[in-house]
């Protein structure tokens, strides 16, 4: 490990309706794991992941937030200092998806980065392995969403068989080192189709987590 | 109504015979993998005596009858722990759950009618396989099935409380009332004494009661355990964060099943107030190592370690510390917190 990286601490947000999969997500993420044994999240826990990023170290902090919406009058003081989010759904239950408006108007009125902007937010389309009867198999119309709503980009994911987690990560956390940058100010945000590869290969990853 | 209970096949019995048994606790529930069976041994073999010895007690006491007088004789009983065969008679009758029951004849099941509210049933739905998955008795597959039964129990109280509905958490306390009575009517009744009597408001949609009881708690720390509310100001860690699961699921899935059961003998008796004793006891006693904590992570990580571990899994001395540790704790004093921590809340 060489000394003196430049260190990089993000918090990042996962939030959605109740039983979408922003816990299972989060494990998937973090420990490489999926189990369809995990509890309801009552209130908010959270997991550490760290990321060697070019010659940089990202240490990122994920939030995970209860969904039910009656937390929401506690929880929402987690949303300060955060930097990116993402908004996740169930593809197989279209009321999480009406959701997701009113979660991002709530993000944004709720936090804003220092320039004004809202942060980094990224839509996740969970459980895509599942038969889903609505939107996503319109891609067009999702990245017309996304652009309507905000949102830096969506992706398909699944926990369950692990597609697109690390992408959506990868992705989310370029646009929060951009935002951090300054970048996106001269920049007009577009949207990006979701089987988008990620053109930042990490070299190594480790992880550790506060289970 | 449809029988969701197999009397032989959870029989309620502190005795563990066989090995294979070992790998699951009397109550169903799996048992870690990094389980320690040694120190396990060592605590059922003092365990069992004190059971014993308790249940011939309580036999005596009871003599047949389920009244449950507000006494000191019965409240030394009770801190000491109802043995299990009587837990669910003694938890009815010291909440006013069996007066109520006994009110209402007929009332749990009009309520199961078909006609519900779909959003109600759409949210408990979406919490049936994340209500104990290591728990045998709630696997879909296992028969017979308490998802079933929890379903019932918790769209009943839905449309019976229509104030609260359902809140995520309420799910893991009628999870444990149907472990315990065996009884989906009896259940119901017991939540309705939890969430309408013992208990302040924590699972309507503002969840003032429980804002409020983390910043009572907040404040008893201050005044008990000065070290550790400064290191929580210190890294401005919100009470919320490491204590709202400790109060919404009244310790379930937190501390382990039977020292939840002990704290539930005394909150079913004596009320709310064990709530703070049980919190206040865990951060007292851990305070050293809380107060070393460098930063919110790590802080956090505390607060999960100290709900395991020798402390917590040995109920009997932990029971007797709760009343100890903390020192003195009227109920005027909390009645005093409330009042001002609600006034805070509601005029910020």
């Amino acid at each position: 490990m060489q000394n003196n990286r430049k260190e990089h601490l993000y918090k990042i947000l996962v939030i959605g309706d109740l039983g979408v999969g922003k816990t299972s997500i989060i494990k998937r993420y973090v420990h490489q794991t999926y189990s369809t044994n995990y509890r309801a999240t009552i209130g908010v826990d959270f997991a550490l992941k760290v990321l060697n990023w070019d010659s940089e170290t990202v240490r990122l902090q994920l939030w995970d937030i209860a969904g039910q919406e009656r937390f929401g009058n506690m929880t929402r003081v987690y949303y300060r200092e955060a930097m990116g989010a993402f908004i996740v759904f169930d593809v197989t239950r279209p009321t999480t998806f009406e959701a997701v408006s009113k979660w991002k108007e709530d993000l944004d009125s709720k936090l804003t980065l220092s320039n004004g902007q809202s942060i980094a937010t990224v839509l996740l389309a969970n459980k895509c392995d599942q038969k889903r009867d609505f939107l996503t198999n319109n891609s067009l119309k999702m990245d017309q969403y996304c652009k309507e709503n905000g949102f830096v980009g969506w992706f398909e994911t699944s926990a369950r068989e692990n597609i697109n987690i690390n992408e959506a990560a990868n992705f989310l956390v370029k646009h929060i080192i951009a935002s951090e940058n300054d970048i996106l100010k001269s920049v007009v945000p577009d949207t990006i189709s979701p089987q988008l590869n990620s053109d930042k290969e990490m070299t190594c990853s480790y992880w550790l987590s506060l289970d | 109504m449809e029988n969701h209970f197999n009397d032989q096949s959870m029989e309620c019995s502190a005795s563990s015979d066989s090995n294979d048994c070992q790998r699951v606790d009397q109550y169903g529930f799996e048992r870690a993998e990094d389980f320690n069976y040694e120190s396990y041994e060592d605590f059922m073999s003092k365990h069992l005596a004190v059971v014993t010895r308790r249940s011939k007690k309580w036999s005596k006491l009871l003599q047949g009858t389920v009244n449950v007088e507000k006494n000191i004789k019965v409240k030394r009983y009770v801190r000491k722990g109802v043995p299990c065969e009587h837990r669910t008679q003694i938890w009815m009758a010291a909440s006013g759950a069996q007066d109520q029951l006994d009110r209402n004849p007929g009332y749990y099941h009009s309520l199961l009618k078909p006609e519900h509210d779909p959003k109600i049933e759409e949210v408990i739905r979406a919490d049936m396989h994340r209500t104990f998955p290591d728990n045998i008795q709630f696997r879909a597959t296992s028969q017979p099935c308490l998802q079933k039964a929890l379903f019932n129990v918790l769209l009943a109280y839905g449309h019976h409380n229509k104030d609260v509905g359902y809140c995520q958490g309420m799910n893991f306390i009628a999870g444990y009332l149907l472990v315990i009575t065996k009884d989906e009517e009896k259940s119901f009744w017991l939540m309705n004494a939890l969430l309408g009597k013992i208990l302040p408001d924590y699972y309507t949609p503002t969840m003032l009661g429980l804002q409020m009881d983390q910043e009572v708690l907040g404040e008893l720390v201050r005044m008990k355990v000065p070290a550790v509310w400064q290191v929580m100001n210190r890294h401005d860690v919100m009470w919320t964060l490491v204590v709202s699961r400790w109060f919404i699921c009244l310790y379930v899935d937190i501390l382990p099943v039977e020292t939840v059961l002990r704290i539930w003998d005394c909150l079913f008796y004596e009320g709310s107030k064990i709530l703070f004793r049980v919190a206040l006891t865990l951060i007292r006693h851990h305070q050293n190592l809380i107060s070393q904590a460098q930063s919110l992570p790590e802080i956090c990580e505390c607060f999960k370690q100290i709900t395991h571990g020798e402390y917590v899994e040995d109920c009997h001395t932990f029971m007797q510390k709760i009343f100890m540790e903390p020192g003195g704790l009227s109920t005027a004093t909390i009645t005093k917190l409330r009042k001002m921590c609600r006034n805070h809340i509601t005029s910020a």
